[in-house]
């Protein structure tokens, strides 16, 4: 959704120009997300990765390499933030991980829970975009109802709000302040997730960005919350006070929300008056009891009942067996017989007289997400939310008619919730010397745990208790290899598997290859992959054979011609397709604000590593052909001394 | 179209030119100091009667005057002795008309001072009645008179006037770009002419649009255009186009359109390919390769010049500069030019910003010890041990370069391992110059003769011309005495061979051609004082570099060149002529030389072409010997120099077939599939080129 109007487009895609490379992201999402997911479709989306993780063979293999590749140059700017950790049968995670564990060691994933109980339900992405041609950096911002899971983009429909906006090179407060709630709420989830750290960027490039006009924010975060409370920082329902459309009369409110919660009378009036709003004046978007989404919307009878009895309106979304394309469907495009997703989507949309506003958030109708309101009037939340509002967006269901008779409408007796974890929250991290473990357990409760590595498991052998509740353990692990991958810890019939961040010096990490793959074959593509990025032969055609084309596209020494079968000289297209890369590396260091310098300097480190392994590969057919890598990499360390210095 | 105005001639003031009267001209021409070649003048003859023919209009034979002739004969066919002849004949025909030649330098337009004055003697024998006279013929600007021909430049358009009956324009091809003065001028003025006889070997290697098309205008060439420009596409496709899967086809296409053109120009255009004469052959000499085996580049050479092409391209990057040539085919030839360049790029390095300066420094840093390293360029080496070999053959050789630089280089390096001959203490050097005396005439009664005579003299008596005869004498029973020397001068041949001439002959001759040229006379007169003015300060170098330098013993000491190549052609002096393509046009080599060495190659396969012209000529020394012409084509493997050498070599094969249709090109660029596909075409339509080619011959009106 833009910022006016619905439109049906793939979530998974970026605004961002072309040229640009991601430098950080936060995805936050409910569900933990699963790795292979993460590894094959999400990441590869925002990585610019240009090999296919469904390919086979050596191309298989290039993926891998690449995608290790970049995820050490983004190493610990990748950030997930998920709700806390679930219960899961262990058979469960391995199937999930699809062999893709080691991605944890780089991408830092964070889990609420640290301070208590809590889930994290908000749905935001922050992806930190580098320079454009221009020089101009960006923040694409995404707030919607998809979790980071194969199920979420696979089987259900979303609605998203997307914006791409150019970052000013320093950060300003004002501008911060612009922003809302959202830079309380990224600061609160910090807090909850137990790394505040890891956030800061974040926060700080909202302070580099001006929010867009017309746009506000409405979040929710964990907590019992007085009226001074949240008169000072609006959260849950209170924040629906700010968003409310101007003018008199009673706020009319439409709810398109997959889950609904348990809702009496009284609950349902004090939600709708902190908007100013009737529960008569409510109006749900539902489905009837034939309509297949039935197994995944989920109304309990006694909601469904208060509804009714407060005046409040169920809007039948039906489906019609014999035509569902034109009786259900959310769009022109929209063909319910082929597309079994089902709707995911949070949307609100508030309207008083003509002034009308459109809520998309993660938030479903329930008092977990929006706050239950306490005797003193204050609220208690369970959940992290986030929404954005949006003036005067039109909303999709004007035309729906009310059931006739509200027992058509699906409903569940009663709702069924997860029995809550014993393990609130847990984290894990390797400093090359000493793996660190903490773990926010019941109390009383046994917590066991054993550190699992490539075909390999040590124990966990002592807890300490911290003074603030968590408990603490320390394994010993010096050797890089095997490097430990995860903690499996236990606590009676519950599992958690918790990745281990490798906190090593980038100098320790670099020469890691993924588990289980040839050590040479992996520096070998590494090696082609890096010339590739930076302008030279992709890595694929190269084989076995040495090149003695210029790459596609290169720069030629006058013109830029350059034939696949030229008759230019062997030793003299080489040289020049290995100084191309230097020149490339060169002015994108040239070009790059000081704050993008240190992925370019790796780079540079490796490309000079790169170039001796290129010398010796070219050296095998001739003494001469090994020039043009050996004056690349003796120009590489003169460029690198320069940069540095300057 | 209206009727133009008759010339006023008579086929019957040609009849000297008819086939039954040819092998008394060439009996005179032998009389008159040069000989020509029976079947080569028979071939002349006829296209100068039909040129006569079509620019006067011939009743009798139904033929309609023409404005203009375009005459594109191969190099070497003598196109100058055809135009030469039809000069003669319009200039002293009654009415005598006024005929004007462009000749495109200095040098050529001596050569056509020459030229003419050559043909003054048989004319006067062969054709009585034209009444010919030597002061007919006025070399530089000035008054145009009636019954003159006046050799100017090309340059001389430019600020004069160009009425005339005849205008001959020499290397038209000289007229490039529509934007070129000459051209310009040429195609404003030329309206003022009433006929034109333009000269050319290369009428589709020229901007077709702009150049050849306006010659034909400017000649009157109607309904040539669609033909000609069909033509010059499918070579366009040919040469520029993305290889179609159908060699066969675009074989076809390109016979079509070539035989298309040639029947609209036709009428306009003669031309002669030197392989489709073989009657000739033997008048040109049979050609056959000369393989020179150059090693491979060592990577010390190669890494040598990769670091000067990248810190040139880190130069240029750096924006310091703005048009370095870093692919630059020198470096690939030679070290002298890349001794420049990286010398400039030093001496400007602090002009550099950082971190441009460093990774520069850094590199000639490098090639600094590497030079040292690596001594004399393989390729020279390669080429001056063969070239040496030839000389210790007895044969002159003449290298061609594309750059002064590389030129200097080889000259140099030649220079060292070519030592110089020592004469015979017997006889003595005073026995050399009264022998030399005895046979050497003095012609005319100049005032200055016989000081020029004695300083000629003086330079046969240097220490080369003296070794060089010396080895020329037979062995004889006779001991060689002082006495007998001049005996021997005139008894035996030059250069080894029944066909060279009688040494004193050729002494005689040489000098006669010094004295001819106003530019040698000027040299022999400086050499009284300065005998460097003449050849190499002690007459002993055994070559000769023509390429800018006038400080060191073997590169020419005076701008013209023309006493450089009289020598040259000669029997006497140096082995090895080393020059650039100024040499390439116009020019003779052919008297004594028969080896030639494409050293430096243009792109441009005309360049080539020129060259070759040089010394396959009518009576060329292969020719006299029996022995074939020898091109050689050295190329450095695994440099850019060998991919521009291979694609040459082929084009310059195809040239003639293609009416001159061959084009440049950039090599590092060239695919070698698409050159493979592009040889299948042509040789897919070779025969039925030929016969298209064969069509511009020129033939008698009624003829076949």
């Amino acid at each position: 959704m833009s910022s006016t109007e619905f439109a049906w487009q793939p979530l998974l895609h970026t605004d961002a120009p072309a040229e640009c490379a991601l430098l950080a992201a936060l995805f936050t999402t409910y569900e933990r997300p699963d790795e292979s997911f993460l590894a094959e479709h999400f990441l590869p989306n925002f990585l610019k990765l240009g090999r296919d993780s469904e390919a086979e063979g050596k191309e298989r293999v290039s993926f891998l390499v690449e995608l290790h590749s970049r995820l050490l140059r983004l190493h610990g700017q990748l950030v997930v933030v998920s709700s806390t950790a679930r219960e899961e049968p262990s058979d469960m995670e391995e199937r999930d991980s699809g062999g893709y564990g080691w991605i944890g060691q780089s991408v830092r994933h964070l889990t609420v829970g640290r301070l208590g109980r809590a889930a994290q339900h908000a749905k935001l992405w922050l992806l930190h975009w580098g320079a454009d041609a221009d020089g101009v950096q960006r923040l694409e911002m995404v707030i919607s109802s998809a979790n980071v899971t194969r199920a979420a983009f696979k089987s259900q429909l979303q609605a998203a709000w997307r914006a791409c906006l150019e970052l000013h090179p320093k950060p300003s407060q004002a501008r911060l302040a612009a922003w809302g709630v959202l830079s309380a709420f990224l600061r609160e989830l910090a807090r909850h997730s137990g790394d505040t750290e890891a956030f800061e960027p974040f926060i700080d490039l909202l302070a580099r960005a001006d929010s867009p006009e017309g746009i506000s924010f409405v979040a929710s975060v964990p907590g019992k919350y007085s009226r001074q409370d949240l008169h000072r920082t609006p959260w849950g329902a209170a924040g629906l006070r700010g968003i409310r459309p101007s003018g008199a009369g009673t706020v009319g409110v439409g709810i398109l929300a997959p889950f609904v919660g348990v809702w009496n009378a009284d609950a349902l009036s004090r939600w709708c008056a902190a908007f100013e709003g009737l529960p008569e004046r409510l109006a749900l978007v539902w489905i009837d009891v034939m309509h297949p989404w039935r197994k995944n919307w989920l109304l309990p009878e006694e909601t469904r009942n208060a509804l009714g009895e407060q005046g409040a309106s169920l809007l039948r979304l039906g489906y019609d067996g014999d035509s569902p394309d034109a009786a259900c469907r959310f769009h022109d495009e929209h063909r319910p017989t082929k597309d079994e997703r089902w709707s995911h989507a949070k949307v609100y949309r508030f309207r008083r007289g003509n002034s009308r506003r459109v809520l998309v958030t993660s938030a479903n109708f329930s008092q977990a997400a929006w706050g239950k309101e306490n005797a003193d009037g204050g609220l208690t939340i369970e959940n992290f939310e986030l929404g954005v509002c949006v003036e005067q967006a039109v909303w999709p269901f004007d035309d729906l008619e009310p059931f006739e008779r509200l027992e058509d409408a699906a409903t569940v007796p009663t709702l069924e919730f997860c029995t809550p974890g014993f393990m609130l929250w847990a984290q894990a991290v390797w400093d090359g010397k000493m793996i660190a473990i903490d773990c926010r357990c019941e109390a009383g409760r046994e917590l066991m745990g054993e550190v699992v590595s490539d075909g390999d498991s040590t124990p966990i052998r002592a807890w300490t208790m911290r003074p603030d509740g968590c408990r603490s353990a320390q394994v010993l692990w010096e050797k890089s290899e095997p490097r430990p991958l995860f903690v499996q810890l236990t606590c009676e019939r519950e599992a958690l598997r918790v990745a281990i961040f490798d906190a090593r010096s980038w100098s320790d990490r670099q020469d890691d290859a993924p588990p289980g793959m040839d050590k040479d074959e992996f520096t070998s593509i590494r090696y082609q992959l890096l010339f590739e990025q930076y302008g030279g032969w992709v890595a694929d055609d190269l084989g076995g054979e040495a090149r003695t084309d210029a790459p596609e596209g290169s720069e030629g020494e006058e013109d830029g011609a350059a034939h696949h079968d030229s008759y230019s000289v062997e030793t003299l297209e080489l040289a020049r397709a290995h100084l191309a890369v230097v020149d490339c590396w060169a002015k994108e260091m040239k070009d790059a604000p000081a704050g993008e310098r240190t992925a370019l300097f790796r780079d540079g480190e490796v490309l000079i590593e790169a170039f001796k392994w290129q010398e010796k590969r070219d050296a095998s057919s001739g003494e001469e052909r090994a020039i043009g890598a050996r004056l690349a990499a003796e120009e590489l360390a003169i460029l690198l001394k320069h940069f540095r210095g300057a | 179209m209206s009727t133009l105005e008759s010339l006023g001639l008579n086929a019957k003031q040609w009849q000297f030119l008819n086939d039954t009267a040819v092998e008394r001209y060439v009996e005179a021409s032998r009389r008159s100091g040069r000989e020509l070649r029976l079947e080569s003048t028979r071939r002349q003859f006829l296209a100068a009667r039909v040129i006569l023919a079509r620019l006067n209009g011939s009743q009798s034979q139904g033929e309609k005057a023409r404005r203009g002739i375009l005459l594109a004969d191969d190099v070497g066919l003598g196109k100058t002795t055809v135009a030469a002849l039809v000069a003669w004949v319009v200039a002293s025909a009654e009415p005598r008309r006024k005929v004007r030649i462009l000749a495109p330098n200095d040098v050529v337009r001596r050569n056509w001072v020459k030229e003419l004055g050559l043909h003054v003697g048989p004319l006067q024998e062969c054709a009585r009645r034209l009444g010919v006279h030597p002061k007919q013929v006025k070399d530089g600007g000035g008054p145009l008179n009636a019954g003159w021909i006046r050799v100017v430049n090309h340059a001389y358009a430019r600020a004069n006037k160009l009425h005339c009956d005849l205008l001959i324009v020499d290397e038209a091809h000289r007229a490039k770009g529509k934007d070129s003065e000459f051209s310009k001028q040429l195609m404003r003025k030329g309206k003022d002419a009433r006929r034109i006889l333009i000269l050319t070997a290369t009428p589709f290697s020229i901007d077709v649009e702009n150049e050849l098309l306006r010659m034909l205008r400017l000649i009157g060439a109607d309904g040539v255009k669609g033909p000609v420009r069909e033509y010059k596409k499918a070579l366009d496709r040919l040469y520029q186009g993305t290889i179609p899967s159908n060699r066969e086809g675009e074989g076809d296409r390109l016979a079509a359109r070539a035989k298309a053109a040639v029947e609209a120009l036709k009428p306009y255009v003669i031309r002669h390919g030197v392989e489709d004469l073989p009657s000739e052959l033997d008048s040109f000499g049979q050609r056959d390769e000369w393989n020179i085996e150059v090693p491979k580049a060592t990577a010390q050479e190669l890494e040598l010049i990769l670091r000067l092409v990248r810190a040139l391209t880190v130069e240029n990057k750096d924006g310091s500069r703005s048009s370095n040539a870093t692919n630059d085919a020198r470096f690939h030839q030679g070290w002298s030019h890349y001794a420049e360049e990286s010398n400039r790029a030093n001496s400007q390095l602090r002009r550099l910003a950082e971190p441009a300066r460093h990774v520069v420094g850094h590199h000639l840093h490098c090639i600094e010890r590497l030079r040292v390293e690596v001594g004399i360029h393989s390729k020279i080496r390669a080429v001056a041990a063969a070239v040496e070999a030839k000389v210790w053959e007895g044969e002159k050789v003449v290298l061609f370069c594309d750059f002064h630089a590389t030129a200097e280089e080889l000259t140099t390096h030649l220079y060292t391992i070519l030592p110089q001959l020592t004469a015979p203490q017997t006889p003595r050097r005073s026995a050399w110059k009264q022998a030399w005396n005895d046979v050497l005439q003095q012609p005319g009664d100049e005032r200055d003769g016989p000081a020029l005579r004695e300083t000629f003299i003086n330079w046969l008596c240097g220490d080369l011309i003296r070794a060089q005869t010396c080895a020329w004498f037979r062995p004889d029973s006779v001991p060689l005495t002082d006495a007998n020397l001049a005996n021997a001068l005139r008894t035996n041949r030059a250069r080894h061979s029944s066909a060279g001439d009688i040494i004193a002959a050729a002494g005689q001759r040489l000098y006669e051609a010094l004295l001819k040229s106003r530019s040698s006379h000027e040299v022999l007169r400086l050499a009284e004082e300065q005998p460097e003015q003449l050849l190499s300060k002690n007459g002993a170098a055994r070559v000769l570099g023509i390429c800018g330098r006038s400080n060191e013993s073997v590169f020419l000491h005076n701008r013209s060149p023309d006493t450089a190549i009289a020598i040259f052609n000669s029997p006497f002096g140096p082995d090895v002529l080393v020059g650039t393509d100024k040499l390439s046009e116009g020019i003779d080599l052919h008297r004594y030389c028969r080896c030639l060495v494409h050293y430096e190659l243009d792109p441009s396969p005309i360049r080539a072409v020129q060259r070759e012209g040089r010394i396959r000529r009518v009576n060329s020394w292969a020719a006299a010997t029996g022995k074939p012409i020898l091109y050689a084509y050295p190329a450095f493997p695994g440099t850019r120099d060998e991919q521009l050498v291979r694609i040459v070599q082929k084009r310059v094969a195809n040239f003639s077939l293609l009416l001159g249709g061959v084009q440049g090109f950039r090599v590092e660029a060239a695919g070698s599939e698409e050159e493979e596909w592009r040889n299948e075409v042509i040789e897919a339509a070779r025969d039925r080129l030929t016969r298209a080619g064969n069509q511009l011959r020129a033939q008698e009106p009624g003829g076949p």
